[in-house]
């Protein structure tokens, strides 16, 4: 079973929800896709064993056979080719890799070479493995190191939390994609709900079964925000973190959850059952 | 025209908050939400929706099947998973899709056109702070996000020339990513809003790199700074070493989520620890911004 936890919000309590499954769902792996600003690793502590670089295709260029004709940058839709002043100029951070510019060039001039753009990292934890991905930074896409990542998935696990990354768009759905559930983390402020919103549009378009954790609840918060939000959804509701300064102060310092205080355990626990439940209901 | 940017690398560490005040403090400027996967800003500026557009950020490759063979080239091809091959076709995967053209070049029927697809929508609206270019985003669009904040920016550059402004306030995405590198290009100064925790200095280490990168000057302000002594020290040795302004430490504050709870600018609702060093904040960003 592959479960993602998202959010939509950033800073809602992700990586805290599923850095802390690990003490309960007994999973064969960890994979932490936010490649952008990785964090998992501070909680968990891999004991690391390798680094793989991530490349994407770059073309390069045989003077000898090139003429400038120009085909390749007339192809070419993301700007990454131009010829200018009878100079071939290539942007490889333009570069999506792929591979037309070499298909049109009538000269055989293009051969397809790699570049780097980020890195995975895998470790070993205690009782399952840990991945996870580096965007290299100036790098704008964080799609190559993401598509990376889940391909390692198959070959390792059975039963994987992925830790996702923030934002709706193509990074968090490459992210959560092919899961058998989501759990969706937020606050019960307008800020979280609105970013879970945009997050159920993404799961309902996906067709992944989810559920939400509500975290940081204080006696300050909007009553029923979130709850009202997830009956209106039919979304089932896993558990309820209250704030509490001392989950913030542990966290701040790399613990998770059940060290923080043990009694978060049963929180956690109940949140998978739920989970298990919820999609033993779903796929029936 | 001065260009200010306010990231963090990690989420949920205040930048909307802190944000959200300064557009009540700063006199004459244009406002940016671009956060545009999960825009916050209007939530707490309350704009008169106006000057909606379509943004057209991407193409996506459609394979006609009238006059598709199935002879699957077009997923040999392609680079990116994007061509599903399924009993009785192939079909495009929109979401994977990246729009560049391989299949429709490849294809022995011509069966494959690309077409624009709208990705959001950009707004100019007003609020009683001044103009707010922001955006919806359609979920799952791809790196379109990276520039529908291009075209936010260049309708608030517009709008502040047109209205003889001087400033643009840009609330930016986390992450270190495409809409955060279109966020802060070409700005004058990047403040790095942070938290005192591992995490957030792992993550205020990427976004500082990335403002070297770009070679954009930066200073930090750390808020929630009460939350844990022990990583504040951590990152203030960091932000030494690095030659980091720290501009301002805010204090945990209750009144913040309170504010939030009210969807008001947290220095028009309160004059706690957090507000007051939010308007000192500000008052030295201005000075950095001359």
């Amino acid at each position: 079973m592959i479960l993602s936890v998202a959010s939509g919000k950033g800073g809602t309590g992700k990586t805290l929800v599923a850095t802390g499954l690990t003490a309960v769902a007994e999973p064969d792996l960890f994979v932490d896709a936010d490649v952008e600003s990785p964090n998992a690793h501070i909680f968990l502590k891999p004991r690391w064993q390798s680094l793989e670089q991530v490349e994407v295709a770059i073309p390069e260029f045989d003077e000898e056979q090139c003429t400038l004709c120009g085909d390749c940058a007339d192809f070419c839709r993301f700007q990454a080719l131009m010829i200018l002043a009878g100079q071939r100029m290539f942007f490889p951070q333009m570069c999506h890799g792929c591979g037309g510019c070499q298909l049109v060039c009538s000269r055989e001039s293009i051969t397809m070479g790699g570049r780097a753009v980020g890195t995975i990292r895998k470790g070993k934890c205690d009782s399952f493995t840990f991945l996870d991905g580096l965007l290299e930074v100036g790098e704008a896409s964080a799609m190559p190191v993401i598509r990376m990542l889940k391909k390692q998935i198959a070959a390792i696990g059975q039963r994987v939390i992925v830790d996702c990354p923030p934002g709706t768009a193509c990074p968090t759905v490459e992210a959560i994609r092919e899961s058998d559930y989501c759990i969706l983390v937020t606050e019960p402020t307008a800020f979280g709900l609105h970013d879970l919103d945009a997050m159920v549009k993404v799961i309902r378009e996906l067709n992944i079964p989810a559920g939400v954790v509500i975290n940081r609840q204080t006696p300050n918060s909007q009553p029923g925000i979130v709850e009202h939000y997830c009956q209106k959804q039919d979304l089932p509701l896993l558990g309820v973190i209250p704030f509490s300064r001392k989950i913030a102060a542990g966290y701040a310092l790399g613990s998770i959850l059940p060290e923080i205080d043990r009694k978060w355990s049963l929180i956690l626990r109940q949140i998978w059952a739920k989970v298990q439940e919820d999609q033993r209901v779903v796929t029936q | 025209m001065r260009q200010l940017a306010v990231l963090s690398g990690k989420g949920g560490t205040g930048k909307t908050t802190v944000l959200g005040s300064f557009a009540t403090l700063a006199a004459e400027k244009v406002l940016v939400d671009a956060d545009v996967e999960a825009s916050n800003l209007f939530l707490l500026l309350r704009p008169s929706l106006a000057g909606k557009q379509e943004f057209f950020g991407a193409e996506v490759a459609e394979i006609d099947q009238r006059l598709c063979r199935v002879c699957a080239k077009c997923r040999r091809a392609c680079r990116f998973d994007a061509v599903v091959h399924y009993l009785t076709g192939v079909k495009i995967d929109s979401l994977r899709c990246e729009g560049c053209g391989v299949c429709q070049l490849v294809c022995p029927q011509q069966a494959i056109s690309l077409n624009p697809v709208v990705t959001g929508w950009s707004y100019l609206s007003t609020t009683e702070f001044g103009p707010l270019s922001h955006a919806q985003m359609v979920a799952g669009s791809g790196e379109a996000s990276g520039k529908l904040v291009t075209e936010l920016r260049r309708r608030a550059e517009e709008t502040a020339r047109d209205q003889g402004m001087n400033l643009l306030l840009i609330d930016g995405p986390p992450g270190v990513g495409c809409p955060v590198i279109a966020a802060v290009t070409g700005v004058d100064l990047v403040l790095i809003v942070t938290e005192p925790t591992l995490s957030g200095l792992a993550d205020l280490k990427r976004v500082h790199q990335l403002t070297r990168y770009f070679k954009i000057p930066a200073v930090v302000c750390i808020n929630k700074y009460d939350l844990n002594r022990q990583t504040v020290k951590q990152l203030e040795a960091f932000c030494e070493g690095e030659g980091l302004k720290v501009l301002a430490r805010i204090p945990f504050d209750p009144e913040v989520e309170r504010a939030i709870a009210a969807a008001r600018p947290l220095v028009k609702v309160s004059n706690g620890p957090a507000a007051t060093a939010i308007r000192s904040l500000w008052a030295k960003v201005g000075q950095w911004l001359q």
